[in-house]
């Protein structure tokens, strides 16, 4: 039987290395009873992808912020912006009954189950400029993705959101369509921006995951041995990922240092604080249990 | 490798049968999952969504906007100011209108994105003139034909901003990249011109007075800057390469409406549905390369394909020619746009872990694909021109041969002298 | 594309006969296509001249695109507009082009069948996935995919008939 896993990142991404660990290890001990195909961004990007797995094309997808927003929306708070202050902050979002709460919705409207949560590196702002205090990105046009409650958040803090499409984000940064983007600092130095920006402004204002799930058809058709085989090489794979990312953070700032940009320190508190009001709003649309979680974070 | 041979002669069959294009690549992908999964386990689901998603792309408005503005200025009579712009410029020389037609042509490129618009919209006013002074209903054809291929590549351009958006590459590098290439292709075509006149003892005519030329430039003066807005737009940072394709739009609007006033509200909207129509007729192709695409990567051809060659060639100029010829062969029987999507994907991993820029690489096999709008067997301004000068199918096919000689000398030079592409996004860009 | 010839049509390239149904299809097309003109234009203008961020227009403009294409797809066959390559059809004689032609029209029909059928279940799949930025479900987008695609088939099934009808006469004829 072929297990098929999307993956909407580059080859060369840590992601991808962990898909490929995942191959190696079911291939391996299921004595090629299973056989894992990876597939990248040529089927397409991660809509496409959660899409393809949900009707049980591909077995398993990698999943950014999308598969809460699309199909557990009450529980999609573990990527607000200037929220939380690390990544065991925004997992709580994922365990105890909330945990079941996600996993069930899930299942119900994307037919997905989540089997694993990879640590990302925190989102940054880049500029042109240093940005130092909320003041710094008043009136900036900036590039976010389309995720409606960023969008509101950032617009609280004063910049203005511009929704340019990924592969335009370089040149528009470039002539000055947009001035600021903020991503991973592995995005950041993939996609040459710092041809194009100058400044890493250490926000870290977002602490998101991505998501592994699996189509939970195939979940169900699984013999409680493979379930529990497949799950530990997950497992597994995803760890040794974990700290793949965490020791990479601190080469790709050497690198995107190298390569001439500066890093600034920005007052976090200050952005948190003018953000506040619109984080509320957000957090009223959340399940009663994820909304008192956050504004336990912001209090 | 059998996936590919099945996905091609299952397209080949369908088109033969006459499948409308797009659809064809959908009937050919439903083939190939038919035969690998069976009659029950076929994704229909994702037969909808890769059609669906393979046209849900911001880049891939520009596409409406720029066949607007062909048919705004078709409709507005900017092709005919344009015309006696080149006229009033290069009327004079040996051959002259021959040289008019690729000069206005050129111009045109500036405000079109299209060879089809071209050739469709310019080409009969060029063949009206041209048939007028005496020339060969066939060397005219020919001229107006491999003329129109400047069109996307000078920018403003359909074809570079799909390669753009599929390449993940700066799609204003690519516009700059195009700009030396296409004024080279044009003057090729001029040089051919005048030696094929003088053999052939075409008409000279009159030198036009300083004051004609005034007056011509004056009148196709604001259709002109067309091209200057959206590179300035561009280059200052106030849209991206898509939205100037919307900008131009406004732009060329306010002329035909507000100053030429000569497009009624009602002919708008007839042009808009025209417009829509031509729209969906390409896009359905485009959502069936999309699901095509999707076919030969989800049965891992195209990545097996990449580590083929990679095993087999060593040098990058190898490479590079190979792949044009490859191109080439891709270009005589598929259009442009569906090739670019075939084509892209595939081989811009290739040549960038060979160290070629993907900005000269997507010059070149643009560059490429229009020539192969002008070979037969199918090729899409070949149709167009043929329609529109009324001449046998055969006889334009002999005609053009001569133009092949400038289109593939150019084609070799910017193959492999990068510093043509490359000398105006570096020096802009960077 | 304008007047492509391979473009070529099996029937009568005239302009179609007139229809209140049409008209309203139409309509709809046309409107989305100038809609999305328009959203591009607001994005750019919103973003430079008024400095306020507006963040569904791309994809607003996007879902409006999609409208036009599938509902285009339709009207361009009614215009006989869609892209064809009738090369070989044309070396024929018109018995055996008919023959062939009927069976290209079958082909078609069977292949847009097969991407309706999937467009269904994708309505069924996604009634609850909300989109990006707008107040819609995914279900909507497939549903304007359906939408155009069964408008196609209906087309296409009319032109069958016509098709095997004048073989039929053009037989009794000879
Ligand atoms: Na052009
Ligand atoms: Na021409």
């Amino acid at each position: 039987e072929d297990i098929a896993i999307a993956l909407h990142v580059d080859p060369g991404h840590e992601m991808f290395q962990v898909g490929e660990r995942l191959k190696e290890t079911i291939e391996e001990r299921t004595e090629g009873r299973f056989t894992v195909t990876l597939l990248g961004t040529e089927v397409g990007g991660e809509r496409d992808h959660l899409e393809g797995a949900s009707i049980g094309e591909y077995q398993i997808a990698l999943g950014g912020s999308m598969p809460m927003s699309l199909y557990a929306a009450p529980y999609a708070a573990s990527d607000l912006p200037f929220v939380f202050n690390s990544s065991a902050d925004a997992r709580r979002v994922y365990e105890g009954e909330i945990g079941d709460a996600v996993q069930e919705s899930l299942v119900t409207n994307g037919n997905l189950r989540l089997v694993g949560l990879s640590i990302r590196n925190p989102r940054n702002l880049t500029s042109k400029v240093p940005v130092l205090s909320p003041d710094d990105v008043s009136g900036a046009r900036l590039r976010i993705p389309e995720i409606t409650p960023w969008v509101e958040i950032w617009s609280e803090i004063g910049a203005l959101p511009s929704p340019i499409a990924w592969p335009e984000v370089y040149t528009s940064l470039q002539t000055g369509v947009i001035e600021m983007q903020e991503n991973p600092v592995d995005f950041i130095y993939n996609g040459k921006l710092f041809e194009v920006q100058s400044h890493v402004n250490q926000t870290e204002h977002v602490y998101s995951f991505f998501h592994w799930l699996m189509n939970n058809g195939f979940y169900e058709g699984l013999s409680e041995d493979d379930r529990v085989l497949i799950q530990a090489a997950i497992d597994e794979a995803i760890a040794w990922g974990d700290e793949l990312v965490q020791g990479n953070e601190a080469k790709v700032y050497d690198q995107l240092v190298d390569a001439g940009m500066e890093l600034t320190e920005p007052d976090v508190d200050a952005f948190r604080a003018k953000a506040e009001p619109a984080i509320r709003r957000v957090a009223d649309t959340f399940a009663p249990e994820v909304r008192d979680y956050v504004l336990s974070q912001i209090d | 490798m059998i996936i590919l041979l099945a996905l091609f002669g299952t397209l080949i069959v369908l088109m033969i049968v006459g499948v409308p294009v797009g659809l064809a690549m959908i009937g050919a992908s439903v083939a190939v999952l038919l035969s690998n999964r069976g009659f029950d386990n076929i994704p229909y689901e994702m037969l909808a969504q890769r059609t669906l998603y393979g046209v849900n792309s911001f880049t891939l408005l520009a596409i409406p906007a720029f066949l607007l503005i062909g048919r705004l200025m078709n409709a507005s009579g900017i092709s005919d100011r344009v015309f006696n712009v080149a006229r009033s410029l290069v009327g004079h020389l040996r051959g002259g209108l021959g040289h008019v037609n690729v000069l206005s042509s050129m111009i045109f490129a500036g405000m079109s994105g299209s060879a089809v618009a071209d050739a469709g919209g310019l080409g009969p006013v060029q063949m009206r003139a041209m048939e007028k002074d005496g020339y060969d209903r066939g060397f005219s054809a020919a001229v107006t034909a491999s003329s129109a291929t400047i069109g996307p590549i000078i920018p403003p351009s359909i074809p570079a901003v799909i390669y753009g958006a599929l390449a993940n590459t700066s799609i204003a590098a690519v516009f700059l990249g195009s700009i030396i290439p296409g004024i080279l292709m044009g003057l090729s075509l001029m040089a051919l011109v005048f030696i094929m006149s003088h053999r052939r003892g075409y008409p000279v005519s009159k030198r036009a007075k300083l004051s004609e030329i005034i007056a011509a430039i004056g009148a196709g003066f604001l259709p002109m800057m067309t091209p200057v807005i959206i590179i300035v737009g561009i280059l200052s940072g106030i849209f991206t390469p898509t939205e100037a394709s919307v900008i131009a739009v406004g732009y060329c609007m306010i002329i035909a409406f507000l100053v030429y006033r000569t497009i009624s509200l009602r002919e708008f909207w007839v042009i808009c549905r025209d417009t829509a129509v031509d729209t969906a007729a390409l896009l359905v192709i485009i959502a069936g390369s999309a699901l095509y695409a999707w076919v030969l990567a989800r049965y891992q051809v195209t990545s097996q394909i990449i580590d083929f060659l990679s095993g087999a060639i060593e040098s990058k100029y190898l490479l590079l020619f190979l792949l044009m010829i490859f191109v080439l062969v891709i270009g005589c029987f598929i259009d442009s746009v569906p090739a670019l999507f075939l084509l892209t994907p595939i081989l811009v991993p290739l040549v960038v872990s060979y160290g070629i820029d993907p900005v000269h690489f997507g010059v070149a096999m643009i560059f490429n694909l229009m020539i192969g709008l002008v070979t037969p067997p199918v090729g899409t301004v070949l149709f167009t021109v043929q329609k529109v000068a009324n001449i046998p199918y055969g006889e334009l096919v002999r005609e053009i041969m001569p133009f092949y000689i400038p289109l593939f000398g150019m084609l070799l030079a910017i193959t492999f002298i990068p510093g043509l592409v490359m000398f105006l996004p570096n020096l802009l860009l960077r | 594309m304008g007047p492509m010839s391979d473009v070529d049509t099996l029937l009568d390239p005239a302009p179609p006969p007139k229809s209140a149904f049409w008209t309203v299809v139409e309509t709809a097309m046309i409107l989305a296509f100038i809609g999305m003109l328009a959203v591009m234009l607001i994005q750019v203008v919103s973003r430079y001249a008024l400095a306020i961020g507006v963040p569904w227009t791309d994809e607003a403009s996007r879902y409006l695109y999609i409208t036009q294409i599938f509902l285009g797809l339709a009207v361009a066959e009614r215009y006989g507009m869609n892209i064809r390559v009738t090369l070989v059809l044309d070396m024929l004689s018109t018995r055996i082009r008919s023959v062939i032609e009927a069976i290209g029209y079958l082909l078609t029909i069977a292949i847009a069948v097969a991407v309706l059928f999937g467009a269904m279940r994708m309505i069924n799949q996604t009634g609850n996935v909300a989109a990006s930025t707008l107040p819609v479900t995914m279900a909507w987008l497939y549903g304007v995919q359906a939408l155009g695609l069964a408008l196609y088939i209906t087309l296409l099934a009319k032109d069958v008939v016509a098709t095997f009808r004048r073989t039929s006469s053009e037989a009794h004829a000879s």
